[in-house]
């Protein structure tokens, strides 16, 4: 049984292998051309084979060396990180900067364990104000306030 | 004296009471950027990138260029005080900093590190406008397989600076290379990797993927690790050196000035390669090197000065080649481009007020900073107060309203998130996002000078080689790759990374 000495390793060369797979898979479609006339396909396909020789390579080796595992995922801080800014992508065009400021704020605060509902509330309309201030009337970047 | 009558000009230019306000300015928040950890030059300059298309080109590449070398100085502040790098560049300098600050030296620390750093500044700007008027000249006899080598070099040498294993970095390298291939292909008009979605039809915007591996991913990981960090920073007493200090560290700030402003030319370099370095040379060449890591005051002046010199002497490759030479670079080229200037030779013969502008400009801001750091440092330590808890909410906003501004697109918003998420998978699986940056930036201008090449020699690939200039960065880069391979190099990269 082949144990995997290094979980670090063995994913990031997976990811690698899965990049360069999905990557050639595509640019097959594109005209390879010749050396003397690249087409468009020949970069793409030359360094996805290259990320699947290395990305196989970094997984030959995690399962040789010992090495560190992928550690303790929370999904706190990763959904609502990533969340916040989802949510700033959805509202800033419909619902204006001060209420897309605000709501991205407070979901973000949420991230941490430590977030407190008075501070944070507090931090989103002082953001907002910060944002309105400086980026529509100070820099005049074309924002829209309130929703349309 | 040519340089004399072109510093004139510089001069001229500069001293309008806008563009030195705009120099302040930057100073000022590459300082503010440098002292806070978690948000650099890249995400500041990004954010404030949009804001610079309503004014004059000198005063937004004045404004831009204070940030990054500002934020030299600001990072060593929190360096010594705290053991806690508010700056990449600034990582070598805990290690003796932070020690000089427990014996109660660190107001020698901050001095030192903040002279130095004025000194490497200034040489910095000097070799610039020294260097520059003859790397022009040269850069005329470049080529196609010329750039295609120099760029090659510059991705081997951002391996250097990657933590960790070097079949990562390269592997990334290729990663990066295919993100900057996505887009229309410019000779054929092919569109590839864009399934089908018009916004990628110009290729992956750089501010979504820097924002999105640099700034979230980091955000993220800094949320996982719960542990406290600790505010009781020393006391600064004293600011002034004892002649012992000046002794012991004038040979050093002139050695790190000297290997910071070498690898600050080179593509790929840049501040924290130059740090890195004179914190080796130090070591290597001290009568005692077991004084270092317990308060050595060269540890502390060469690196400080190699980061300061690099970060000025980086601007050359893209002022003469037109090739960014680091990530931050990439932006100030985006910066010109969106100004209406071509970053390269060119500048200099057509656009003389700007460019001696300015180098100028980088002179009179390195003598602003020594003032912002040195008087002002308990001001810039009580922002350290700020905790975490407050301070990510008001990253992220940051970055959201600075990719979503650049082109009012929220496409763009939706793909930071996406390259949030792979930032911090990249951290977890210990894959440094810096080498694959600099080549997402060079991947298209490699790719075409590649097929030009190419073409140029009917598909033999000997052409790389027989070119003379193209030749010797070749083997710059090969020697580079033999050296990092070998496994005693190895192990002492290692260690310093340890340290």
């Amino acid at each position: 049984m082949i144990r995997v000495k290094s979980v670090q390793d063995f994913l990031a060369g997976l990811l690698f292998v899965a990049f360069g797979v999905i990557g050639a898979w595509i640019a097959q479609n594109y005209p390879f051309g010749t050396a003397v006339r690249m087409g468009p396909g020949y970069l793409p396909v030359v360094l996805s084979w290259c990320m699947i020789v290395l990305g196989a390579l970094i997984m030959g080796r995690s399962l040789v060396i010992e090495g560190p595992g992928f550690g303790a995922l929370k999904l706190r801080p990763l959904v609502f990180v990533l969340g916040c800014v989802l949510v700033y992508a959805l509202t800033i065009e419909k619902l204006g900067l001060v209420i897309s400021t605000f709501l991205t704020t407070v979901i973000c605060a949420y991230a941490d364990t430590e977030m407190r509902w008075v501070e944070t509330i507090l931090l989103g309309v002082a953001l907002s104000v910060f944002c309105v201030v400086t980026f529509v009337y100070g820099l005049s970047l074309p924002l829209s306030i309130w929703p349309d | 004296m040519d340089i004399i009558t072109n510093l004139g000009i510089g001069l001229g230019a500069v001293l309008t009471p806008e563009n030195l306000l705009f120099c302040l300015l930057g100073c000022l928040l590459g300082t503010l950027i440098g002292v806070l950890p978690g948000i650099g030059p890249l995400v500041t300059i990004a954010l404030l990138l949009p804001a610079t298309f309503s004014l004059p080109p000198l005063s937004a590449l004045i404004m831009l260029a204070g940030i990054y070398y500002g934020a030299q100085y600001g990072g060593s502040t929190t360096s010594i005080l705290m053991n806690l790098p508010g700056e990449s560049s600034s990582v070598v300098t805990c290690i003796d900093g932070y020690q000089m600050a427990r014996q109660g030296r660190a107001g020698a620390a901050l001095s030192i590190s903040a002279l130095g750093s004025f000194f490497a500044g200034c040489v910095g700007t000097v070799l610039i406008a020294a260097l520059a008027p003859v790397l022009s000249l040269v850069a005329q006899k470049f080529s196609a397989p010329e750039y295609t080598s120099l760029m090659a070099f510059g991705l081997i040498a951002s391996v250097v600076l990657a933590h960790g294993s070097v079949v990562k970095a390269v592997a990334m390298i290729f990663l990066g290379l295919l993100f900057g291939l996505v887009g229309t292909d410019v000779n054929t008009g092919q569109q590839r990797f864009t399934f089908g979605i018009p916004e990628l039809s110009d290729g992956i915007g750089f501010v979504p993927v820097g924002m999105g591996l640099f700034a979230i991913g980091e955000v993220i990981a800094n949320l996982h690790n719960t542990q406290q960090r600790s505010f009781l920073t020393s006391k600064i007493t004293g600011l002034w050196l004892s002649r012992k200090d000046f002794k012991e560290s004038w040979k050093a700030v002139l050695r790190g000035t000297g290997v910071g402003s070498l690898l600050g030319i080179l593509p790929g370099g840049g501040a924290i390669l130059g740090s890195f370095a004179a914190y080796m040379v130090e070591k290597k060449i001290a009568k005692d090197p077991s004084r270092f890591g317990k308060g050595a005051i060269e540890g502390v002046a060469g690196p400080e000065s190699a980061n300061n010199a690099a970060a000025q002497t980086s601007f050359i490759p893209l002022l003469t080649l037109g090739i960014p030479a680091n990530p931050v670079m990439a932006l100030m080229m985006g910066a010109m481009m969106i100004q209406g200037i071509a970053p390269g030779a060119a500048v200099m013969a057509e656009r003389p007020q700007l460019f001696w502008g300015l180098i100028v400009s980088m002179w009179i801001g390195n003598l602003m900073l020594v003032i912002i750091n040195l008087p002002l440092i308990g001001i810039w330590v009580y922002f350290l107060r700020i905790p975490y808890r407050l301070m990510f909410p008001g990253i992220l906003m940051f970055c959201c309203i600075g990719v979503y501004s650049l082109n009012n697109s929220t496409f763009e918003v939706l793909m930071t998130v996406g390259f949030g998420l792979l930032g911090f998978v990249f951290i977890r699986l210990g894959c440094e996002p810096a080498p694959l940056i600099l080549a997402f930036v060079l991947g298209p201008l490699m790719e075409e000078n590649l097929r030009r090449a190419m073409l140029l020699s009917r598909g033999d690939p000997i052409i790389f080689v027989q070119r003379p200039i193209s030749a010797v960065i070749l083997a710059m880069a090969l020697a580079l790759l033999i050296v990092l391979v070998l496994p005693a190099i190895r192990k002492r990269r290692e260690e310093v990374f340890v340290e």
